[in-house]
């Protein structure tokens, strides 16, 4: 057992490495093809730290949006369930709108992601009433109202931005395409400290979200309730990705891809899953912010925009497989 | 209420229970003795599987009480109940992909607490588990890998990994062929006179209960018909209605055990 068990660890320690590289290089990314060793130049001193801010928050916002996928797809079964895609990131942004326009702002910007995870919950238990059939959610209603949901919490959204000052206009627009750039390092730092407790938190579950892979049924008959992982584990996806898109807007298919990933590297345990899932979306967001801001130098193209241009056909793509195919 | 006798585990008195609209099953009274080897038979939808999921906690009655050693399965603490009984489903159900050795794994839930890895002596009876369904060697492979029958005895490692009292096999043999299921009940037959483990299975195939149990429970449509040993439940003419169809009833030499042959009604 030992040796098959060392060689998983090493497997997954091997890939969740690579990743923190990759998310390394990511400093090096960024206006223009500049040689390496010129971030530390003296003259260019501020660029590193704006670098490190900008790095350190798509690391935390990929992993966050990573791990919200993978428990989602546990808990609702549904290999197509992700923060986007089931319209909470949607209700998390008009939570923070709502707060913003209502003058949460004057008590503090801590308010914020509060705010968003109350919208995302509302939009859960909302997509999840409308989701449900007389045998209980499908992957395809469940799609379909989070997408319904979606598209209405949007335009409430949209409304509301048009009814905002012209000055402010664009950076509200840029955040409804998903930015990664750093605002307020204490609204970064606030998400950041939420968001690694409840990722701590959901880790420990590994061996309970293992046990939910055999159905509500067959967690009971090992001893675990289903009800109560199901508000535990729902209530603290919801609160990473509702924390994730208070400071950084709307970021699509990032908590799909990373875990689908994840699971055809290191397999369907959690206790590997979830850090290797986590590791996975935050190089893929940092790269993909990072080849925004390149690509089409000197303009610039919001991360959302990018993930969402690489997810969309990665999510047509498992809409078309056989669900069994998915998972395995 | 009085305090159940010594060897009483189940005691269920005057039981009802069913799905919504449709109620399955009507005052039924039932005692199971630990160390038993019980199958519950009975056409479809006569209630086998519906008291099985009683058994296991997974259903309340709607009325009458179901209790194990005094208490009410369902108000048994979960992990406490999952120590006692484990459930055999009838097919794998796993969403993702885990080795053997992870599946197999999850019967230690009950006994590890949530935050704590598996100990020593989890990893142990992990082993004996897959041992003693001859699945050591596949300890590595993803179980979707595994053909039918070897992933029919995953399932009951994962059961025996839970270290219970009370294994409860809701059709064991539905996906297996004839080799599969007898060398399935053979297996399961081998474990219940090693360990004096209480069985409770359902089954759809008389001879293979006949063969194996030491008694059968006759259901039909939500109502105790019989209740004994093979000889005394298997005979021609109450299987013969309950089912419908006729059939003759032969002992059979080698194990004494009763053998059921249904009759080809002549044509026209």
């Amino acid at each position: 057992m030992a040796a098959n068990d060392s060689r998983d660890i090493l497997k997954s320690g091997g890939v969740a490495i690579a990743c923190l590289v990759l998310v390394a290089c990511g400093l090096f990314l960024g206006d223009g093809w500049q040689r390496p060793w010129t971030l530390w130049d003296p003259d260019r001193a501020g660029i590193l730290e704006i670098r490190l801010w900008r790095v350190g928050l798509g690391a935390v916002a990929g992993a966050s949006l990573a791990l919200a996928g993978v428990v989602l797809q546990t808990i609702l079964r549904n290999p197509l369930a992700e923060p986007y895609v089931l319209g909470l990131s949607s209700g998390a942004g008009l939570g923070t709108a709502l707060c913003i326009v209502l003058g949460g702002l004057s008590i503090g910007l801590f308010m914020l992601p509060l705010a968003g995870f109350v919208g995302a919950t509302i939009s859960l238990l909302i997509v999840y009433q409308l989701a449900r059939t007389a045998r209980g959610t499908t992957p395809h209603t469940l799609i379909l109202a989070g997408v319904v949901w979606g598209a209405m919490t949007g335009s409430l959204l949209m409304f509301m931005v048009s009814q905002s000052s012209a000055e402010g206009l664009q950076a509200i627009l840029w955040w409804l395409l998903g930015d990664l750039q750093v605002y307020s390092t204490g609204l970064v730092i606030w998400v950041t400290a939420l968001n690694t407790i409840a990722a701590i938190l959901l880790w420990g579950q590994s061996r309970s979200l293992n046990a939910m892979l055999l159905g509500d049924e067959g967690a009971a008959h090992v001893g675990i309730s289903p009800e109560r992982m199901k508000v535990l584990v729902l209530g603290l996806a919801t609160l990473l990705a509702a924390a994730t898109v208070s400071v950084c807007g709307i970021i699509a298919f990032v908590g799909l891809i990373a875990p689908h990933t994840a699971r055809a590297l290191v397999g369907a345990n959690h206790r590997r899953l979830l850090p290797v899932a986590a590791c996975i979306g935050a190089a893929f967001l940092v790269w993909a912010d990072g080849l925004g801001r390149l690509l089409m130098f000197p303009v610039e193209i919001p991360v959302g925009v990018l993930t969402a241009l690489v997810g969309g056909p990665f999510f047509l793509i498992l809409l078309r497989k056989r669900q069994r195919e998915i998972w395995r | 209420m009085t305090a159940p006798e010594k060897n009483q585990l189940y005691e269920g008195a005057d039981v009802y229970a069913g799905y919504r609209d449709t109620p399955v099953l009507h005052a039924f009274d039932l005692c199971i003795e630990r160390g038993e080897h019980l199958a519950l038979i009975g056409p479809n939808g006569a209630g086998k599987t519906t008291l099985l999921r009683l058994l296991a906690g997974d259903m309340t009655p709607s009325a009458g009480t179901m209790t194990l050693l005094g208490r009410a399965v369902n108000e048994w603490p979960i992990r406490e109940r999952a120590r006692k009984i484990a459930y055999v489903p009838p097919a794998l159900d796993l969403l993702a992909d885990l080795t053997v050795y992870e599946y197999v794994g999850l019967g230690r839930t009950p006994h590890v607490k949530e935050w704590q890895p598996l100990r020593a002596q989890d990893h142990q009876a992990i082993d004996e588990s897959l041992q003693r369904m001859s699945l050591t060697n596949l300890a590595h492979r993803s179980i979707h890998a595994l053909s039918e029958g070897e992933k029919h005895r995953a399932m009951i490692a994962l059961a025996l990994a839970q270290e219970p009292e009370i294994l409860l096999l809701d059709e064991p043999t539905a996906h297996l062929d004839i080799k599969q299921a007898w060398q399935a009940m053979e297996l399961i037959d081998d474990l219940h006179s090693r360990t004096g483990m209480t069985l409770v299975l359902t089954m759809h195939d008389l001879n293979l209960a006949a063969s194996f149990c030491s008694r059968l429970i006759l259901i039909d449509q939500g109502r105790l018909v019989a209740s004994g040993l093979p000889e005394e439940v298997l005979v021609a003419d109450q299987i013969s209605r309950v089912y419908g169809y006729p059939v003759e009833v032969v002992m059979q030499s080698e194990d004494g055990r009763p053998r059921v042959f249904p009759k080809r009604r002549s044509k026209g």
